[in-house]
């Protein structure tokens, strides 16, 4: 009834909206990239567990939109709130 | 494969809709920097062993999870947009770094270093009726 490929889509969107978030905000950028890249990994495992290697690539694609998606987001409002000047939050 | 019945389905997307929904409020409240626990946390919920042993791979159990995953998460994100419209005191600034205007008008950003007490002033609202 529902593809199990779903579920990995579902789990790319909330992941790739984490991950956008750190946008702007990385104090340890090598410790932070590594362990989200680790992470990552990890659940591309568990997705393609889950449901095969299409589960695999739809969880990759849709963790990437929503990634730039919110990357983009904040980086708008980061444009908005502090209009040509440096952003001095995080 | 037996086919998972309605009943099933919907218990999977309602877990997966409560999980949603408190992965938002959790990284929400993170505080400060990102963290190890924090990860470990988020993983745990979206694809540890115990939801790959709950819904078993390859089943639509597994399918409806990760829709309520997705429908919770983004319905947290899309209740604070809404409210965040409605308040007078919050705009869409405040998903960036917390922004709010207090109650005597000025503007108060808590993620901009360590506060004096009373919160930053940014700029001071002036109120017409007091001029």
């Amino acid at each position: 009834m529902i593809p199990s490929f779903a579920g990995s889509v579902g789990m790319g969107l909330l992941w790739g909206w984490v991950t956008g978030g750190l946008e702007g905000r990385v104090s340890n950028p090598a410790w932070t990239v590594s362990a989200f890249l680790a992470a990552t990994l990890a659940i591309a495992l568990a997705a393609l567990l889950a449901s095969s290697v299409y589960g695999l690539i739809a969880f990759l694609v849709s963790s990437g939109c929503a990634l730039c998606v919110h990357a983009g987001w904040r980086r708008s409002l980061r444009c908005r709130a502090v209009p040509g000047g440096e952003y001095q939050g995080r | 494969m037996v086919d998972a019945t309605l009943i099933q389905l919907a218990g999977a997307a309602g877990f997966g809709l409560i999980i949603g929904w408190y992965v938002y409020y959790l990284n929400r409240y993170r505080k400060g920097d990102v963290q190890l626990s924090d990860i470990v946390t988020v993983i745990g919920a979206i694809g540890g062993a115990a939801v790959l042993a709950l819904f078993p791979a390859g089943t639509d159990l597994f399918g409806a999870y990760g829709i309520g995953l997705a429908i919770g998460f983004f319905g947290y994100l899309f209740f604070l947009i809404i409210l965040t419209n409605i308040s007078k005191n919050f705009n869409v600034d405040w998903f960036l770094d917390g922004r709010r205007t207090l109650p005597n008008g000025q503007v108060w950003v808590p993620e901009m270093g360590q506060n004096p007490p009373g919160g930053t002033a940014m700029f001071t609202r002036v109120n017409p009726n007091e001029q």
